[in-house]
């Protein structure tokens, strides 16, 4: 009998696959919080290939676009929590917006790892003549009208916050992603906007000047641009590019899956880091497991923080 | 004007060359693939230019993915398509009477008659010549006019005044296509409400979904048009082969092609060309009028001015140059509200736009032709408005199509007489098989295969009712566009609840919607009133 189940025992000690080694039973989708041709969407669709040459995963990658990411997180929320479906949005769509939803809850995902983080900044046009939150305050108080364009209903409170902190008036105009934001400043329809990485080509054009930042640090394009910290107003609106799963997810897959992307994101040749270094400087940023689910949890707290006082 | 070369060079030369440097031929193979085929189908009878483009946009979205490299070599096989099937329309109806494409159909008052006097080679060369000629014509237009237009919308229009312009081209449309203008309204209004289903705009989360999670990025719109324009056709193709099995008749015999076209009688085609095409390209620049209308007004036109007008639908050249000319400039003017506006006109405009919103970050309006400055920072990248160079390589793919069309075209329009025509009953299924895979496979599986059976039927019962199409794919397609255009003006403009009626643009655009809409009602009361 001891035989038996000692046999047994050790039949299973070298049966079982040891999770270390976990391995995807079949192809990888990796469903995108973002549309097409977008940052998210790049980054994610050289990852998925980097991961395939990488481990020999097949990744297919998959757009749902909508709604600062959510229309993706409510469909991955329901998913199996095996690692073969993971998401890839903003940190904004789990630390900011399910607070818009009843069935969402930052609860509901297994945070695996970050990649990158935004550029995010107050944006004119260069024809304008400002180039600081001074000059946008002394117009608005000339009598211009102020339209400030943003993508979501973070980054749109995150304006009426700068407004009120300057004790001026602004009216919203709310635009499909970053990109319509630009479009919105460019073409005149908008003359504040609000800029997380998209705004490169048209602030080193000259188009466009960056009036503050709105990370904890200058963003790169405008190393003597200060913060809004630096002016005084208690707002940081930066966020960061994720990976994540259903909750439940074992904490072997997740550490497993996280480690490949950290392989790549650390190689200097890799295809996804130099995307990464060009559009966000200055390198990715790989904040992964429990230090990154501390981090979600505690930026929504914030984030329900600003909202109580905004309403008030 | 030397920032305007520059672009016009980089623009060419992103057409043939990689971002790295290295040679790139794809865009142009696919434009002449797209040509071919375009010809070929373009002289299917029951086949057209947007059907093709319908199924082919799926399966080279498959093929080639959905990165900014992506973008010309689907948007030149799309192109192509667009215009070969323009030239290869004419070929039945001259040959055999029975038009390949709806646009072709005047062309049978004429080239018929003259392929039965014997002259055929004759008449397909006008067909030809003409088309191609007008289509250049056309082009030339909206190269010129698309950057002129788009920098003065910019310059004038604000968010109201976007908004009454999208109101008024959806009127505009619904009162000039088919022949019930409240039937067209309706179709566009369906369309429109039918869009609403999963926005998320509102920035409350996703809306009228029925609590289906995967609607939540609104319908999959490659399925849902596939749906409404090809599978409906073949349903109703279907019924009718059911109904008139009994009816077939003997494939029509290929009459005698006689000699060819001299360049001296090419020579004194011009004027009637350079008509035809002027038509045409002003048609062609308008919403929702279609090639038809164009062809109808040119070939009325062509005759009143003759001086021999009894000729005419008894074979004279002058009426196939009139109808082929004005039918083919349409298709190049129709891309100046897109280029311009982001506004399509037609089906071939529908499809463009479909392409492009689907495949990397380039974006149809006016924000596309600004004219950064080009500088370059040596060892790290050049600074200019990529949008503008991809407009520019978009040019070019049409500039190689019209050349593919001049040599190719010739060539294969004279051997498409000696083509044995594919049978319908065998046409329908492959169709049908290669929509639904399509559908299946671009949006996201079984939900793309639901939305294009359910928007065959929508369609279907849209056709049976008499309700022209465009309308609806229009005003599916535009209403998000209409919807963030107004929640913009409204929220930029403080919350004004007048903020549509502050400015005279606006005022003035809407006033004309109104009055469209007027008539409409007239019409349809008058017509009520008749009956």
């Amino acid at each position: 009998m001891k035989r038996i189940l000692l046999g047994t025992a050790l039949a299973l000690f070298f049966v079982t696959p040891s999770l270390a080694d976990w391995k995807p039973d079949g192809p990888i989708r990796l469903w995108i919080g973002y549309g097409a041709g977008g940052g998210t969407d790049v980054q994610g669709r050289t990852l998925a290939k980097e991961i395939e040459a990488l481990r020999g995963w097949q990744v297919i990658p998959e757009n749902k676009a909508g709604d600062d990411g959510t229309v993706m997180s409510a469909q991955l929320k329901d998913a199996a929590p095996d690692g073969q479906t993971l998401g890839f949005a903003i940190t904004t769509t789990y630390d900011f917006a399910p607070m818009n939803s009843d069935n969402l809850s930052p609860e509901d995902f297994t945070y695996i790892t970050t990649t990158a983080g935004s550029q995010m900044a107050v944006l004119a046009r260069a024809e304008s003549g400002w180039t600081s939150l001074e000059d946008l305050k002394a117009a608005a108080e000339g009598g211009e009208q102020i339209v400030w364009a943003n993508w979501g209903t973070q980054v749109e409170a995150g304006a009426e916050i700068v407004a009120r902190s300057l004790g001026i008036n602004v009216n919203h105009l709310r635009t499909k992603g970053g990109r319509g934001a630009l479009n919105a400043l460019v073409s005149m329809d908008a003359n504040v906007a609000w800029g997380g990485g998209v705004q490169k080509p048209l602030v080193e054009a000259g188009q466009l000047n960056i009036l503050a930042s709105a990370e904890t640090g200058p963003v790169a394009l405008a190393p003597e641009a200060p913060t809004l910290k630096d002016k005084g107003i208690d707002l940081t609106l930066g966020y960061q590019y994720i990976i994540t799963a259903p909750a439940g997810l074992p904490d072997e897959i997740r550490d497993e899956i996280a480690s490949v992307v950290k392989e790549i994101l650390s190689d200097p040749n890799s295809e996804t880091r130099q995307f990464i270094e060009k559009q966000y400087p200055p390198a990715p940023i790989l904040t992964q497991g429990a230090e990154l689910r501390e981090q979600v949890l505690t930026g929504y707290m914030a984030n329900e923080k600003m909202m109580k006082e905004l309403q008030k | 004007m030397e920032l305007l070369l520059q672009y016009v060079g980089y623009g060419m030369s992103s057409v043939f060359f990689t971002a790295e440097g290295s040679l790139w031929l794809m865009p142009l193979f696919m434009v002449v693939i797209g040509v071919v085929i375009g010809i070929l189908i373009g002289a299917m009878p029951g086949m057209s230019g947007p059907f093709a483009m319908a199924i082919a946009l799926p399966v080279l979205i498959s093929i080639f993915g959905y990165t900014n490299e992506a973008l010309f070599p689907v948007l030149g096989c799309l192109i192509g398509i667009m215009k070969g099937a323009t030239v290869g329309g004419a070929v039945p109806a001259i040959l055999f009477n029975t038009p390949g494409t709806p646009d072709a159909f005047l062309t049978t008052l004429d080239g018929y008659p003259m392929a039965q006097k014997g002259q055929g080679r004759k008449a397909i060369q006008t067909a030809h010549f003409a088309s191609v000629m007008g289509d250049n014509f056309s082009d030339l237009v909206l190269f010129i006019a698309a950057p002129m237009i788009a920098v003065a919308v910019e310059r004038v229009l604000g968010l109201p005044e976007k908004s009454a312009l999208i109101i008024l081209s959806l009127c505009f449309m619904a009162a000039v296509v088919g022949d019930a203008p409240i039937k067209g309204l309706l179709g566009g209004l369906l369309g429109m409400f039918v869009s609403l289903i999963g926005s998320t705009m509102s920035g409350n989360g996703p809306r009228l979904t029925f609590g289906v999670p995967e609607l939540g990025a609104g319908l999959p719109l490659t399925s849902a048009i596939l749906g409404v324009l090809v599978l409906s056709e073949v349903l109703v193709a279907v019924e009718d082969m059911r109904n008139s099995r009994l009816k077939n008749a003997p494939p029509p015999q290929q009459p005698e092609m006689g000699p060819k076209l001299t360049w001296r009688e090419r020579v004194t085609m011009m004027p009637g060309i350079l008509r035809g095409a002027c038509i045409g390209t002003a048609i062609g620049a308008l919403p929702g009028i279609g090639t038809t209308t164009a062809a109808t007004l040119s070939y009325d036109w062509a005759k009143r001015r003759s001086k021999t007008p009894e000729a005419f639908g008894k074979g004279t050249p002058d009426g196939v140059v009139a109808t082929e000319a004005s039918n083919s400039a349409v298709s190049g003017a129709n891309l100046i509200p897109v280029m311009s506006l982001g506004i399509p006109g037609n089906f071939a405009a529908v499809f463009i736009i479909l392409a492009v919103e689907s495949i990397g970050d380039f974006a149809f309006g006016p924000q596309v032709f600004r004219f950064t400055p080009i500088t370059e920072i040596p060892g790290f990248d050049t600074i200019m408005n990529r949008d503008l160079v991809m407009a520019f390589g978009l040019f070019t793919m049409m500039v190689m199509a019209n050349f593919v069309n001049w040599t190719a075209g010739g060539m294969l329009m004279g051997l498409m007489g000696h083509l044995v025509r594919i049978p319908k009953d065998l046409m329908i299924p492959v169709i049908l098989t290669v929509s639904l895979t399509a559908a299946y496979v671009q949006d996201g599986g079984y939900l793309g295969l639901l939305t294009a059976c359910a928007f065959a039927l929508i369609g279907y019962a849209l056709r049976r009712l008499n309700i022209s199409i465009l309308p609806f794919v229009i005003g599916f397609l535009l209403a998000p566009t209409l919807e963030g255009l107004v929640r913009g003006a409204f929220t930029a403009s403080g919350g004004d609840p007048y903020f549509l009626l502050k400015s005279p643009i606006a005022l003035v655009m809407l006033a004309v919607s109104l009055f469209l809409l007027f008539r409409m009602v007239r019409q349809a009361r008058e017509k009520g009133t008749l009956s």
